[in-house]
């Protein structure tokens, strides 16, 4: 395997491109660090390969947390540009995965709060005729109820702190924090997230005792 | 539900919230899913959930990465290409009556210096390609955006007449108010409105710190949460009251400051030393002599009468925005409502969103004028009060027909705002000025349902069978509310009659479960 000494080496940005390829190869922390200081140096070597390595996780948390595959590829794409403009705040102290998803959960959640205005917005032109009815006409009370249907039916709140905590693993404090809500506020989310569960699998049992 | 259960859902709605359970508090969490079907299938979904989270990236179109570090790498530089330029951009030294010698001297001087210095580094550098310089532009403070929104009755911008839709305000500049009132939004999402004979100055601009020194009267401040390392304050004096995302208002009256705080939490400081939290529907009185901050409570109609001064602010809470005005008149004798908002002094100026906007003039008689309006984003739209002090043109002021989609939208705005009863007249504007249209028959529907969420179930009874007598897309809402009507009236037979005519003709649809249940309580063939 390839090494390379600093010492070597007076201009940081100097020869960078010469040293991306063996610091893709080097699975830890250090390397994570230089790779990213070469992104910071806008080396586009190392920017392809930091792209390369996070797109897919990005595109999965960007997938969790939008509604839509259309809204997620856009904040997907968002968030890896943030990423790689960030380059120079990434520290040893955590890893670039890690680092990643954070940066990834900030642009996601603020581009669909941006989208959700959007929508706001246009919503003003729907003919009144379709008010205030807007769900989906017809569902059979024999089909069982899903984790996409859960989701379909919380709020963008509950919805992105749900996700955050049960998908993503982040804590109350951390989605507090990412969401910029006070903690009993994120709580109260999540409960309320449960019980809207709790409430439609009850209403589901008695629909299908109420068949039999 | 058994007290087995009722621990089971405590315990699981502490595990949902995020708490960590002590281990035998956890055993007993996943036992009882074991005996019970339905929390099995709740386990079962957070289960799912999490896999979501776990799972294996997803694979990326190729586009996404090359569309990312496009626009990376397409952000604009500032990249010299010849050093001439360099000293073109260097101020230019005025020629003096000096005499060319010394300036030769120093000029072979510097030539000398620059051959010794190329000849020395040259050899050195001689292996490598020289990089054309890059010149890094020094980055001065962002400014945020401030601008003049709306101004009503005596409005002055550092001594000239208000402009609302023109150049954004200037840091330095003031905005003063006789008898009227001013907003002015700053971005991102900060909205200060002044009361009469009031006077504020942009004292900061810069992004990280804004900054407003109210010089007399009422500023109201409403804004959004500051991002880190972001502030608002408006300060008098010594008193600084800085926010972060809330509403609060500051008045200066001589010496003294009153600082209310109708929303959130505001930090207010004086000098250096004294500094105080205020929270929501509190004061802080700050009187030059004693130095010291007094904290009270506010009374509710204080609290009402500051919410009323930023009241306006959902004019122009859209991003397609023209500015409406409403020419002059005489001060006092007049003053205007737009969209049913507070009514405010003439001459008015303000930004409101594109669309259509109700206009009502009001006299100081009590005669009214009603005008509906279409503004175009980017434009400016003028209009004259009917009235000119006349009651009787006021009364047979002309009134513009709105086209049958501006009513939706005007009753579309009334319904969001949760006003069904101001959505059910326009409505029936729509049906009477335009009674052969295809929204006069849609919005039948729309109304029954009003009609039956305000108790008028008879009337909601007539508009669904009304929509019913021709059919339509809306024909599983229609008899679906008819069916509701008829059970609110009381007439169980016609309800069941309906329920049958609905799950015959939408077996799958939304409300068969609800129908099905409901024509088993109410029996019969």
């Amino acid at each position: 395997m390839k090494t390379y000494n600093f010492s070597d080496r007076p201009d940081p940005v100097d020869g960078i491109r010469d040293r991306v390829e063996s610091l893709v190869t080097l699975p830890n922390a250090q390397a994570d660090v230089e790779l990213m200081a070469a992104v910071a140096a806008n080396e586009p070597s190392a920017q392809r390969v930091v792209a390369q390595r996070l797109a897919p996780r990005v595109r999965k948390v960007a997938g969790l947390l939008c509604r839509s595959g259309a809204d997620a590829d856009d904040a997907a794409q968002a968030a890896l540009i943030e990423i790689l403009r960030s380059a120079a705040s990434f520290r040893v102290a955590t890893s670039l995965e890690r680092w990643a998803d954070r940066v990834t959960v900030r642009t996601t959640l603020r581009t669909a709060h941006r989208e959700r205005s959007r929508r706001g917005l246009l919503e003003r032109w729907v003919p009144a005729d379709l008010l205030p009815w807007g769900a989906p006409l017809v569902r059979s009370p024999l089909e069982e109820v899903s984790l996409d249907a859960l989701l379909g039916r919380l709020s963008q709140e509950r919805f992105q702190a749900f996700v955050l905590h049960h998908a993503l693993d982040y804590t109350v404090e951390e989605i507090a924090e990412l969401t910029g809500a006070p903690l009993g506020t994120v709580k109260d989310r999540l409960v309320m997230a449960r019980k809207q569960l709790r409430k439609l699998l009850c209403a589901e049992a008695r629909t299908r005792g109420g068949d039999r | 539900m058994t007290g087995h259960d009722r621990r089971w859902d405590e315990l699981q709605t502490r595990w949902a919230q995020g708490e960590r359970l002590s281990a035998e508090d956890e055993r007993a969490r996943l036992a009882h899913a074991e005996h019970d079907a339905i929390a099995r299938r709740e386990l079962e979904l957070f289960a799912e959930m999490r896999a979501r989270g776990a799972a294996p990236g997803d694979p990326v179109a190729p586009a996404l990465i090359g569309r990312a570090l496009e626009a990376l790498n397409g952000s604009p530089r500032l990249r010299l290409v010849t050093a001439t330029s360099e000293r073109a951009a260097q101020a230019p030294v005025s020629p003096g009556p000096r005499s060319r010698v010394p300036r030769l001297a120093v000029a072979a001087l510097g030539l000398a210096v620059a051959s010794a210095f190329i000849l020395f580094f040259g050899a050195s550098s001689r292996s490598r390609p020289t990089p054309p310089p890059v010149v890094r532009a020094t980055m001065t403070p962002r400014l945020a955006r401030a601008e003049l929104v709306l101004a009503a009755g005596q409005v002055q911008v550092t001594g000239r007449r208000s402009g609302v839709g023109q150049n954004p305000l200037d840091q330095g500049e003031s905005v003063t108010t006789g008898e009227g009132r001013a907003c002015l939004t700053i971005d991102p999402g900060i909205d200060v409105c002044l009361a009469a004979h009031s006077a504020v100055q942009l004292a900061s601009l810069a992004a990280a710190s804004i900054r407003l020194r109210v010089e007399r009267g009422t500023a109201l401040a409403t804004l959004s949460r500051r991002a880190p390392g972001s502030s608002f304050s408006l300060v008098t004096g010594d008193v600084s009251a800085v926010a972060h995302g809330t509403t609060y208002a500051v008045r200066r009256e001589g010496d003294v400051t009153d600082v209310i705080v109708v929303e959130g939490i505001v930090e207010v400081t004086r000098g250096r030393d004294t500094r105080q939290l205020v929270d929501a529907h509190s004061r802080v009185v700050a009187s030059l002599p004693s130095g010291t901050l007094v904290k009270t409570a506010v009374g509710r109609r204080e609290e009402a009468r500051l919410v009323a001064l930023g009241a306006p602010r959902g004019l122009w809470s859209g991003a397609a925005l023209g500015v409406l005005e409403l020419t002059p008149a005489p001060p006092g004798a007049l003053q205007a409502t737009i969209d049913d908002e507070e009514p405010l002094p003439l001459p008015l100026q303000t930004l409101v969103g594109a669309g259509t906007h109700r206009v009502r003039w009001r006299e100081s008689g009590g005669a009214e004028s009603t005008v509906l309006t279409d503004i175009v984003a980017g434009e400016t739209r003028r209009l004259t009060p009917p009235v000119a002090g006349s009651v009787a043109t006021a009364v047979v002021a002309p009134i513009e027909k709105p086209s049958a989609t501006s009513l939706l939208e005007l009753a579309r705005r009334e319904l969001v705002r949760s006003r069904p009863r101001q959505a059910l007249v326009l409505y029936e504007q729509l049906r009477t000025t335009y009674p052969t249209s295809a929204e006069a028959r849609t919005v039948l529907v729309t109304m029954g349902k009003l009609e039956l969420d305000l108790g008028r179930s008879q009337r909601a009874l007539g508009r669904f069978e009304a929509y019913l007598r021709d059919g339509g897309t809306l024909v599983p809402e229609a008899l679906a509310g008819k069916a509701r009507a008829l059970r609110a009236l009381g007439r169980s037979a016609d309800e069941r009659r309906a329920i049958q005519q609905y799950l015959a003709m939408h077996p799958g649809g939304f409300e068969a479960p609800l129908f099905t249940k409901r024509l088993s309580e109410l029996g019969g063939p």
